[in-house]
C-alpha cells in the first residue's frame, strides 16, 4: 500500500496531561478534523505520533512554510522521460489512501494555501485537484489534523475564521512540574534531582515570556539539556548551550536569564 | 575626499543655479562680516572633498543659516569644518550640523555655538564614530529638556567628559535632570558643575556600574526569578559623607541607589541584582504592611532583621542558587565591639547561614528562636514574634541603639521602612517615631535643594507669590514632580504637577469586557484594517526571470511549449519579497480635565469614546 512506509511500528512515549486522548480518539471516530493548539516543544507532534500508533494508522507529516503552495499539498504534473505525470502531493496521498495528514505549524502557510483543506475538513471530505481533473473522495481512514502556536505568530499571522471553524481544538501547555520531570527524566535518562532543576530553570525562562521572550523554554529544550548532561557536560555549560543560547540574542536577557538559572541550581 | 584637487575658485562654480553651493555663495556675498571667513574655509574644504561632498556641505549651512544660527555659529562650523577636513570623512561634519540645527532650533543660536566649539573636545575622546554620534544624540536631548543647559555644559566639556565614556555622559545628563526635578536654577547649578552631586558623577570612579546602565538587565533578571516584572525606580544621588543608602521599598515600588560606592564593574552587578531580588522577594513573599503599633525602634529594626531572614529562607526553599548571591556580602565576624549594630549584622549572618559559628548569647538565642519557627516560615508573625523579644533582650542589655545613625547590614538589604505603616494616628511618643522620623529626613533632603533653590530666580515670580507647595496626598506614591504655568495667575508653579505611581484600581473584568463591547465596531475596524494591510507577510512572486527557487508550474509550461515547438517563456523562478513593516501601536489617553467637557448628549469626551 502506497502510504504503508507512514506507519509508525514503535510505541512513540507520550505522557498523557488530561484528556487530549480520549478527544483525539472521539474525534478519530467521526472523522473529524483535529487543531493542536500549543507552545513551541511542549509535545504536539509526538501526541499525533502516539495517536497515529494507538489508532494504527499512517502519519503524513508536512512542515508547513511561507513559501509552500496549494500544489505542494496537493500535486502536479511533472515532466518524466515518458510524458507528463501527475504526482500526488503529500495531502493526496493520505487522502486518497487513508492515513492521518498532520499540517505542522499550518499557519506559517499562506492563506491561499490552506483553503485546499476546507473541503476536506467538512460534510463533502473531498478533495478536488483542478489540474488534474479529479475529485479524490477521502478514504474512510483519513483525518486531518492541524496544529498552531497562538502565542508565535503575529496579530496578522492568524487562521482564517473560515479556517478555524472546521475543526476540533485540543489545546497543549507546558505539563505541571511533576510530570514536565517525569518527561524529562523518560527522555533524557537524568535522574529527578536534575529534571526538577531543568524545571525550575524552564519556569524561569517562561516567566520572561512577554518581558523579553516570545517563549520560555519548551520541554524540549529542556530535554535536550539532560541529554547534554547525560553525555557528560557539567550543568551550567548544557543549560547555557541548550536552553540560554538558542532562545534569545539579546545580551541583556541572556545574562539576565544565565543570572536568573544560576539561582535555581543547588 | 582627493587632498590633491585644486581649490575651488569662488567666481567659477559651475553648479546648477538651484544648487546649494550655488545658493550659499550667493548668500555669502551679502554677508560682508562672513565673506572672507566663508571664502578661506571654502578653499580649505576644496582641497579635500569631491564636489558632490562640498554641495552636501553647502546643504547643512544653508540649514544652518536657516535656523537663524548667526554669524559666530557658522563661523564656528567652519572651523570645525576645516579641522575635520583633512582627517575625516565628511559624513561626520554633516551629521554634526544637523545636530546643530537641532540645538539652534531648541536652545537657540548662543547654545548651538558653544556645543560646536566643545565638539573638539568630544571628538577627542569619542573619535567620530557612533559614541560621538551618542554624543551629539545626548546634547540635542538636553537642548530640548533644559535648553538653558546646553551652553553650561558645552563650556564645562572637558571636566564633564573627564571619565572618558559616552554611557558616563549620557549618566550624567540624565542625573542632573532628574535630580533638578524640573528646576532651571537647580539645572543651571549642575551642569555649570556648581553642585556638589554633579562633581561627584564626573569624579566618580570610572569602573562605578549605575543603577540606569543595569536596570535593563535587573529588571529581566527579577523577572525571571519571581515572575512578576519589578517597578524599579532611581534613588536621588546622596551625599558622599552619608552612609551608603539602602534599597527602599515604596508600596510596589523598590527604589535603588543610583549607585554603590566602592563596588565596581561585575562586582557592582552583582549587588544590584542582590538587592534588587532580595527586595522584590519582600514583595512577592510577604504579606504588608506591618502595623507599627507600640514597636519602639530597636523592636522594629530587630523585626525588619528576622522579616529580612525569613523572606530569604523562604526564597531560598525555591530558589536555593540566591544563597550563592547574598552570601558574600555577610561579612560579619563573631568577634568585636559588643554594640547594637555589630550584634544586629552578626545576627543577620547567623540567621542566613546555619553554618556560620557564633557563640555570642544573643545571636545564639535569636538564632534559637528562629530554627524553632522554621516550620511556620510561612507566616509573617514569626518576624513581630521573634523581633519583639530580641529587641527586649537587646533594651535589657543596655547596648546602645541610636535609630537615626542605624542602616541595615549587609548593604543589599532594603532599608525596612516601606514594610511598616506608621500611620497618621501613629503614637507621638518620642522613641516610637525615631525610625519614621528618620524615613521622613531622608524624604526632606532629596526635596530641599529644590525647594530652596525654586525660592531664587524669580523675584518677580516671589512677589507675585511664590506657588503654593502641593499638598500631602495619599494617593500612590511620588514619582516625579513638574513646574507648570498657571495661565490665570499668570506664574509659573513649581513642582506644581505631580505624577504618581498608582497600583490599578481593581474591579470586575466583565467592567473591560463591557466597554470592548461598546466599542467593538472601531474594534473590529481595526483589526481589518491590521489584516488588511497584510503587515509583515511576504509575497510570493511567480514567473520571475530570477529568484531563489525554480517555478514549477512555470518550468511545466516552459517545457510543454518547447515540447509542442512554441517559444517556451523564460520567466521560470519565484522569488519572494517582504514591502511591508512590522506595525507597532502606541496608546495614548488623554484624561485630561477638558475630556469632562459634556457633549450634546450630555455624555463626556471620554464616555463617548469608550
Amino acid at each position: 500500500m502506497a502510504v504503508d512506509a507512514y506507519r509508525i511500528t514503535t510505541e512513540p512515549y507520550y505522557e498523557a496531561l488530561g484528556d487530549e486522548v480520549e478527544t483525539f480518539a472521539a474525534a478519530y471516530a467521526e472523522r473529524l478534523p483535529v487543531m493542536l493548539k500549543g507552545p513551541t516543544g511542549c509535545g504536539k507532534t509526538r501526541f499525533v505520533e502516539h495517536m497515529a500508533w494507538r489508532l494504527g494508522k499512517p502519519l503524513i507529516t508536512v512542515a508547513a512554510h511561507e513559501d509552500m503552495t496549494a500544489a505542494d499539498l496537493a500535486g502536479r504534473y511533472l515532466l518524466e522521460p515518458g510524458g507528463t505525470v501527475w504526482h500526488d502531493g503529500p495531502l493526496t496521498l493520505g487522502v486518497r489512501h487513508g492515513a492521518i495528514c498532520y499540517l505542522d505549524e499550518i499557519v506559517e502557510a499562506r492563506q491561499d494555501t490552506t483553503v485546499v483543506i476546507h473541503p476536506l475538513t467538512d460534510a463533502r471530505r473531498i478533495l478536488p485537484l483542478e489540474r488534474h481533473n479529479e475529485i479524490v473522495p477521502a478514504h474512510a481512514d483519513f483525518q486531518l489534523t492541524i496544529s498552531y502556536n497562538p502565542g508565535y505568530q503575529s496579530a496578522v499571522k492568524d487562521l482564517k475564521e473560515s479556517t478555524k471553524q472546521r475543526f476540533v481544538a485540543i489545546d497543549f501547555g507546558y505539563p505541571p512540574p511533576t510530570t514536565e520531570a517525569a518527561i524529562i527524566v523518560r527522555e533524557s535518562g537524568t535522574d529527578d534531582e536534575l529534571a526538577n532543576i531543568l524545571v525550575a530553570i524552564a519556569h524561569r525562562s517562561r516567566n520572561l515570556q512577554g518581558h523579553g521572550l516570545d517563549e520560555g523554554a519548551s520541554t524540549r529544550m529542556l530535554i535536550h539539556a539532560g541529554r547534554m548532561v547525560r553525555a557528560g557536560l557539567p550543568l551550567a555549560t548544557a543549560v547555557q548551550s541548550s536552553i540560554v543560547l538558542p532562545i534569545t540574542d539579546n545580551p541583556d536577557i541572556r545574562a539576565a536569564l544565565a543570572d536568573a538559572i544560576q539561582a535555581c541550581l543547588p | 575626499m582627493n587632498a590633491a584637487k585644486q581649490p575651488a575658485n569662488l567666481q567659477v562654480v559651475a553648479s546648477a543655479d538651484e544648487s546649494a553651493t550655488r545658493r550659499l555663495h550667493l548668500l555669502m556675498r551679502q554677508r560682508e562680516t562672513l565673506r572672507s571667513a566663508f571664502r578661506t574655509t571654502w578653499d580649505e574644504l576644496s582641497h579635500h572633498f569631491e564636489p558632490n561632498e562640498l554641495e552636501a556641505w553647502a546643504a547643512v549651512v544653508l540649514r544652518l543659516a536657516n535656523v537663524n544660527a548667526g554669524p559666530a555659529c557658522l563661523i564656528a562650523y567652519w572651523d570645525v569644518s576645516k579641522v575635520s577636513a583633512g582627517r575625516e570623512e565628511i559624513a561626520p561634519l554633516l551629521a554634526a550640523a544637523q545636530s546643530v540645527v537641532e540645538i539652534c532650533r531648541s536652545a537657540g543660536a548662543q547654545a548651538a555655538t558653544a556645543a560646536l566649539r566643545a565638539l573638539p573636545v568630544a571628538g577627542r575622546i569619542f573619535g567620530s564614530g557612533p559614541p560621538l554620534a551618542r554624543w551629539w544624540r545626548a546634547m540635542e536631548a538636553l537642548s530640548r529638556q533644559a535648553p538653558e543647559s546646553v551652553a553650561p555644559v558645552a563650556d564645562r566639556i572637558a571636566e564633564i567628559l573627564s571619565p572618558g565614556t559616552i554611557d558616563a555622559f549620557e549618566n550624567f545628563v540624565a542625573s542632573g535632570l532628574r535630580a533638578a526635578s524640573g528646576n532651571k536654577a537647580r539645572r543651571i547649578a549642575f551642569f555649570s558643575l556648581d553642585d556638589d552631586l554633579a562633581r561627584r558623577l564626573i569624579t566618580r570612579d570610572p569602573g562605578a556600574v549605575t543603577f540606569l546602565e543595569t536596570e535593563v538587565e535587573l529588571k529581566m533578571f527579577i523577572t525571571a526569578l519571581w515572575g512578576r516584572p519589578p517597578a524599579l525606580r532611581a534613588l536621588p544621588v546622596d551625599s558622599n559623607q552619608a552612609p551608603q543608602r539602602r534599597v527602599s521599598i515604596a508600596g510596589p515600588l523598590i527604589r535603588m541607589p543610583e549607585v554603590f560606592r566602592g563596588v565596581r564593574g561585575d562586582a557592582a552587578r552583582a549587588m544590584f541584582r542582590a538587592a534588587a531580588a532580595h527586595a522584590q522577594a519582600h514583595l512577592v513573599l510577604g504579606r504588608y504592611p506591618f502595623p507599627v503599633g507600640t514597636l519602639k525602634p530597636l523592636q522594629i529594626a530587630l523585626v525588619n532583621l528576622i522579616e529580612d531572614a525569613r523572606i530569604e529562607a523562604l526564597a531560598m526553599r525555591h530558589l536555593p542558587g540566591l544563597r550563592r548571591l547574598w552570601a558574600p556580602y555577610h561579612v560579619a565576624l563573631p568577634s568585636g565591639v559588643i554594640a547594637a549594630p555589630t550584634l544586629l549584622a552578626r545576627l543577620a549572618r547567623a540567621l542566613f547561614d546555619p553554618a556560620h559559628a557564633d557563640d555570642d548569647s544573643f545571636v545564639t538565642k535569636g538564632r534559637a528562636m528562629f530554627d524553632i519557627a522554621r516550620p511556620r516560615l510561612d507566616d509573617p508573625a514569626v518576624s513581630r514574634e521573634i523581633g519583639m523579644l530580641l529587641g527586649n533582650d537587646l533594651g535589657q542589655m543596655r547596648v546602645q541603639f541610636n535609630a537615626k545613625t542605624h542602616v541595615v547590614e549587609p548593604v543589599y538589604r532594603d532599608d525596612g521602612l516601606g514594610l511598616w505603616d506608621f500611620g497618621e494616628n501613629a503614637p507621638l511618643s518620642g522613641d516610637i517615631i525615631e525610625l519614621p522620623a528618620e524615613a521622613v529626613r531622608i524624604e526632606q533632603q532629596d526635596t530641599s535643594d529644590s525647594d530652596s533653590i525654586s525660592d531664587e530666580p524669580d523675584q518677580q515670580q516671589a512677589a507675585l507669590g511664590r506657588a503654593r507647595p502641593v499638598a500631602p496626598d495619599p494617593r500612590g506614591t511620588v514619582v516625579a514632580r513638574y513646574p507648570e504655568w498657571d495661565r490665570e495667575h499668570r506664574v509659573e508653579r513649581p513642582e506644581w504637577t505631580v505624577v504618581r505611581e498608582v497600583a490599578a484600581h481593581l474591579d470586575d473584568p466583565r467592567l473591560v469586557e463591557q466597554a470592548l463591547d461598546r466599542a467593538a465596531v472601531l474594534r473590529n475596524r481595526i483589526g481589518q484594517l491590521v489584516r488588511g494591510v497584510r503587515i509583515g507577510r511576504r509575497s510570493r512572486l511567480n514567473h520571475q526571470h530570477e529568484g531563489h527557487d525554480l517555478d514549477l508550474d512555470a518550468l511545466l509550461d516552459a517545457g510543454i511549449a518547447l515540447r509542442t515547438g512554441q517559444e517556451p517563456d523564460p520567466r521560470v523562478f519565484r522569488s519572494s519579497t517582504s514591502v511591508h513593516r512590522d506595525l507597532s501601536a502606541l496608546l495614548l489617553i488623554d484624561v485630561s480635565e477638558s475630556t469632562r467637557d459634556q457633549l450634546g448628549s450630555g455624555a463626556t469626551i471620554l464616555e463617548w469614546v469608550f
